[in-house]
């Protein structure tokens, strides 16, 4: 799973601890989303794409080599 | 109602707070009790099962990144930690040479056990290896995802 994360948060000036107390999540945890370490739930992929205002589809899209294989 | 912050994170940073005075509690308990050589039991257990019932507090208060963390170190970890009992197990029941001269050199250190004493020593290792494994494999994820 691939996402926007990083991008995201830097356009509006985010910093990881910022968006870990919107989400309410540790930063460690807005780390490992935001390197691929870990892909998020679906009720936290939710309330990402809330935070951002963005549909989730926006924010995390397959590998492309998980949509070439499929 | 809860008594805790609404708040996940200021939940975990109060509860994690709480576990750090407990244990540094049961720390200074425990060489107080070396070092004067004074029966701490009754001051101590209370404190054990405070530091247990933060333990769980903070598992309720984990993210799901942090849960799926310890799932995994307790996974892996602590089979580690099984394997390593299990092969030693076996490794001390041969009677080649090194293992009986291992043998001997673990009954020194031990002193001559009687059953129930060498049954609940080998109770202890196991656990003590699980959760070795367990601390070991979540220290090294944790500094990793830092």
């Amino acid at each position: 799973m691939r996402n926007r994360l990083k991008v995201l948060r830097a356009e509006r000036n985010w910093s990881q601890a910022d968006l870990a107390d919107k989400l309410d999540v540790s930063r460690q945890s807005v780390n490992a989303i935001e390197t691929g370490k870990y892909d998020p739930s679906l009720p936290l992929a939710f309330k990402i794409a809330q935070v951002f205002g963005l549909a989730i589809e926006q924010i995390f899209s397959a590998d492309e080599a998980a949509q070439a294989a499929e | 109602m809860s008594v805790l912050p609404a708040s996940q994170n200021k939940r975990r940073a109060l509860v994690r707070t709480l576990m750090f005075v407990v244990g540094a509690a049961l720390v200074a308990l425990t060489l107080f009790a070396r070092f004067t050589d004074t029966s701490v039991h009754a001051v101590v257990l209370p404190v054990l099962v405070a530091f247990c019932v933060l333990a769980v507090l903070e598992f309720s208060v984990f993210d799901e990144f942090a849960k799926q963390g310890h799932y995994i170190a307790w996974y892996w970890g602590s089979l580690i930690g099984l394997v390593i009992v299990a092969v030693a197990q076996v490794l001390l029941a041969f009677d080649g040479q090194p293992f009986v001269a291992l043998r001997n050199a673990l009954a020194d250190q031990l002193g001559a056990a009687d059953p129930t004493e060498a049954f609940m020593i080998g109770m202890m290792v196991t656990p003590v290896l699980m959760a070795a494994g367990f601390f070991i494999w979540r220290g090294v994820s944790w500094l990793r995802d830092r």
